[in-house]
């Protein structure tokens, strides 16, 4: 186990290299430059071009992308252009929220999406079972964006139950800690339900085929036959063994998540690495984009790498060497 | 399963405890919240504090229904006047700093916290600051502060979009290049007296225009590199009505006021401003909810409907000073003929277009000058009303003939036209499918390529001549309240178009050149607006750059908000210290 481990960190160097070139290529490519934000009219072809040198975008991409490599070895993520400012510091208050969004969503997929898929598949072609398949086709199938206004028209405008906008109300002043992550909580129930619906639709899906697969296997007949109640089987023998692929499927859909992300704060306006990346993106802020795909890649390679790891532990069928 | 499940919520905790308490909230400095609190902590400002006793002598302040909440979408966070380039931005820094002078609502200049006199040469500025004028921290404003804000445009560290508010003044190149040390443009002659030096030859009655930058206190911003001096953008202090409490990124700038404001007659009646991070479909649903009390919606017939029925708001629009354009490549075999131009302009029903749109928010364009401005022609301009006939001929007259496959070819030349559309707002696909009906009758073979606005501005901008692959592309802007024309669109010698200058319709005549230049240097108003006019003419007739549509800017407000003042010429920070609350 320890060699394998070894063996898959090594193994991720040269694939995140190739992940950094082609990303770095990705955005050489895209048309357009960091500089709008200072072009005015009035600004002679002379000044453009001082500032083009003063941003090191007169080199050519080769000398950059190497330049670039070494500082983002070395831990140095450059400052954005837009907003002169360090990257660090633009994206550091950006993370905890974006974790928040996702683990949360998480949990929600996990939470109601597993049982919902048990269920499923142990009263299988009833009307509860048809009518979550219905409900999880509609899950997968709804555009989250479309789906979070409707949340918002419903629950924020007409009953009010929950905030319009924002992670805090800034004109709330919390008598405490736990009043703080109270407020906070709340103003994330509407974009963890956003977030996590195509999760609750996923993980039913794949733990109803799961364990209508494991249903159906000798053991459980054997199980069944030494008189044990439906209930220990399903839950004891069955679900376990059923959950085995669930697992796997929870290290690949971290990345779906943080992709989901960008939608979701957008539509809630939570701060967050999303909404930083779309700006990023539409005003090619180039180490801001930089960062947070290199950032991306790492999460997901370190993701797959767990749900394999995790796999391993779950399922002692399952050898490595 | 269940070890994950508990580990996923113990760290989904964790997060809530560090996403509520932590972040990097910029809080203001010290001072800036309740320097008159009790207790010295600066939480005394909530309702039950009681402890505070504010200059103004309310208790509890601020009080939080004393706020006015306004919507933002992208504030940048750079909070500095001589960096900031984005409108939420640039409000943020209107209510932190002052500038020398300001503007009235006819657009006229007007002192605010100087006084000037310009030599009868023109070339020179005079300011004489007014009395006891002190930042927020207390520190006196003098003319150091000045000529410091001035001289660090100039300086060779500035990265920056306020170069060209220094470029016309004495000495900048070689104080910019770093070949000196002193700026011969920015004379400090005593404690409230400053004198700006214009270049020989620069003088023209635009340069005042460039001294209402928002003063920076010397004592605070000059540091020793230029990351130092950047660092600060997110903690700003100025001289001006509020200061900053809190800002949170992508989440909201919480403004204070400045109860030492140095003219107490001057003194805002509101505690303090929430300016809010709220995506333009939510804006509605804040205002429906109470939960907004001023915004800039998107202009659009739509949104004027929604808002005019709506219970406990009000809506208002006015004439922007600005212009929506769409911009030729006249470089093209195609459109190097001025008939074929405006034969693409009568077949364009741009009135229908408006209509369909912005409703009455908006009205068909004549001329690179908005009819807010004093310089705009009030006749002789041709509208290009609708008419297909019309266009068929000038196209004929200009030697376009039908081919057999209903597209028009001259000398080898198919009428092949390319437009460069983007989609980050509705109006520029909107009106390209509205041509490509039109003009398909024409005889014009249209294709649109849709992309991002950052992508048409890399494709068209800055891009030499010989590379140049578009034919048409369409933009808005605001333009200043001078009129003047130069540097911008309009075909200028020195905007060497081999290098990819702002000229993108490639067009240039000398004469036309000379006249723009003439219009800036002229300090005689009449004759400044005649010249204008005879500039509008030529542009109504070549239009190397076709003016779309002249549009309205929409604000909402809360039916709370009184004495709010908006106009093309001031917004709504002008003075928002008349503003106040019923509760």
């Amino acid at each position: 186990m320890g060699t394998y481990i070894v063996r898959r960190l090594l193994q991720l160097i040269p694939v995140f290299l190739g992940i950094m070139v082609i990303l770095f290529t990705i955005v050489e490519l895209s048309p357009g430059g960091p500089l709008s934000a200072y072009l005015s009219p009035r600004m002679t072809p002379a000044l453009r071009a001082e500032l083009v040198e003063r941003f090191g975008l007169n080199d050519p991409p080769v000398t950059r992308f190497f330049i670039w490599l070494g500082n983002m070895l070395r831990g140095e993520l450059g400052s954005s252009i837009r907003l002169q400012r360090p990257v660090v510091d633009v994206l550091a208050p950006m993370i905890s929220p974006t974790l928040l969004l996702m683990s949360l969503s998480m949990v929600f997929s996990v939470l109601v999406g597993v049982p919902a898929g048990i269920i499923s598949a142990t009263k299988q072609y009833t009307i509860a079972d048809n009518s979550l398949t219905v409900f999880s086709l509609i899950g997968i199938s709804m555009p989250s964006f479309f789906f979070g206004l409707l949340l918002l028209r419903y629950f924020s405008v007409e009953l009010q139950w929950f905030p319009l906008f924002g992670m805090r109300d800034a004109l709330y002043k919390p008598p405490n800690a736990f009043a703080n992550a109270l407020h906070v909580l709340h103003h994330m129930v509407l974009p963890v339900i956003v977030l996590g619906m195509g999760g609750v639709a996923t993980f039913m899906r794949y733990t109803r085929s799961s364990m209508l697969e494991v249903i159906k296997s000798d053991y459980i007949r054997t199980a069944r036959a030494k008189g044990l109640t439906e209930k220990v089987v399903i839950y004891r023998h069955a679900l376990r063994n059923a959950m085995i692929p669930i697992i796997t499927l929870l290290g690949f859909w971290i990345p779906s998540l943080l992709s989901g992300a960008v939608i979701t704060e957008s539509i809630f306006a939570l701060p967050g690495i999303g909404r930083t990346a779309v700006e990023a993106v539409m005003t090619r802020d180039y180490p801001i984009i930089l960062s947070i795909s290199t950032m991306m890649a790492i999460l997901t390679l370190l993701s797959t790498l767990i749900a394999d790891i995790l796999y391993a532990a779950a399922d002692p069928r399952i050898k490595y060497d | 399963m269940k070890k994950i499940l508990a580990t996923l919520l113990a760290v989904s905790l964790l997060l809530v405890m560090v996403a509520a308490c932590g972040g990097n909230a910029n809080t203001g400095t010290p001072d800036s919240g309740t320097p008159d609190s009790g207790t010295g902590t600066t939480d005394s400002g909530t309702a039950d504090g009681g402890t505070t006793d504010s200059g103004t002598g309310d208790a509890g302040f601020p009080d939080p229904n004393n706020i006015l909440r306004f919507a933002t979408t992208g504030i940048a966070g750079n909070f500095n006047p001589i960096l900031a380039n984005n409108v939420y931005d640039q409000y943020v820094v209107s209510l932190i700093f002052e500038g020398m002078i300001s503007n009235d609502a006819s657009g006229t200049f007007i002192p605010h916290i100087a006084t000037w006199e310009v030599s009868s040469d023109h070339l020179t500025y005079t300011f004489t600051l007014e009395d006891s004028i002190t930042f927020s921290d207390g520190t006196p404003l003098t003319a150091e502060d000045v000529a410091f804000t001035y001289t660090t445009i100039a300086s060779p560290e500035y990265i920056g979009p306020r170069g060209y508010a220094v470029a016309s003044l004495k000495g900048y190149p070689e104080f910019r290049a770093g070949d000196t040390d002193t700026f011969e443009g920015v004379e400090v002659i005593d404690e409230k007296t400053v004198a700006f030096h214009i270049a020989d030859g620069a003088e023209s009655p635009a340069n005042i225009q460039f001294f209402g930058f928002g003063i920076l206190p010397k004592h605070i911003y000059d540091v020793a590199t230029w990351d130092d001096f950047t660092a600060l953008n997110t903690s700003p202090v100025g001289s001006g009505w509020f200061v900053m409490e809190e800002y949170r990124d992508k989440e909201f700038v919480l403004l204070h006021r400045n109860n030492d404001y140095w003219n107490t007659s001057e003194k805002p009646i509101l505690d303090g401003i929430l300016m809010s991070e709220i995506p333009e479909e939510s804006l509605q649903g804040a205002f429906m909810t109470g939960q907004l009390d001023l915004a800039q919606p998107q202009t659009s017939s739509d949104n004027w409907d929604a808002y005019s029925v709506m219970d406990g708001v009000f809506v208002q629009s006015h004439l922007a000073n600005g212009y929506t354009y769409l911009q030729f490549n006249t470089l093209t075999p195609q459109l190097e003929d001025y008939r074929v131009r405006q034969a693409l302009m009568y077949s364009l029903d741009r009135q229908a277009f408006i209509e369909a749109l912005f409703g009455t928010l908006g009205s068909v364009g004549l001329a690179p000058i908005s009819p807010v401005s004093w310089a705009f022609p009030t006749s002789g301009l041709n509208d290009y009303a609708f008419d297909m006939d019309r266009a068929s001929a000038l196209m004929d007259d200009a030697g376009w003939e039908m081919g057999a496959d209903g597209v028009r070819t001259k000398g080898g030349n198919r009428m092949e036209l390319k437009w460069l559309v983007y989609d980050d707002v509705a109006w520029p696909g909107v009106l390209s499918a509205l041509a490509a009906d039109s003009w398909r009758e024409l005889g014009v073979d249209l294709s649109i390529d849709i992309m991002d606005f950052e992508t048409v501005q890399a494709l068209t901008g800055g891009v030499p001549i010989e590379e140049r692959d578009f034919s048409i592309y369409t933009m808005g802007w605001s333009t200043a309240i001078d009129p003047d024309l130069t540097g911008g669109i309009f075909g200028m010698e020195d905007d060497t178009m081999d290098q990819g200058g702002f000229n993108q319709s490639g067009w240039f005549r000398q004469d036309v050149h000379d006249k723009m230049l003439e219009a800036l240097r002229e300090f005689d108003q009449g004759r400044r607006a005649e010249l204008y006019k005879e500039l509008a003419l030529i542009f109504n007739e070549q239009l190397p750059t076709a003016v779309v549509s002249y549009r309205y800017f929409v604000w909402v407000n809360s039916d709370r908000v009184q004495g709010l003042d908006i106009g093309p010429f001031v917004d709504w920070t002008y003075h928002v210290n008349k503003i106040s609350l019923a509760n």
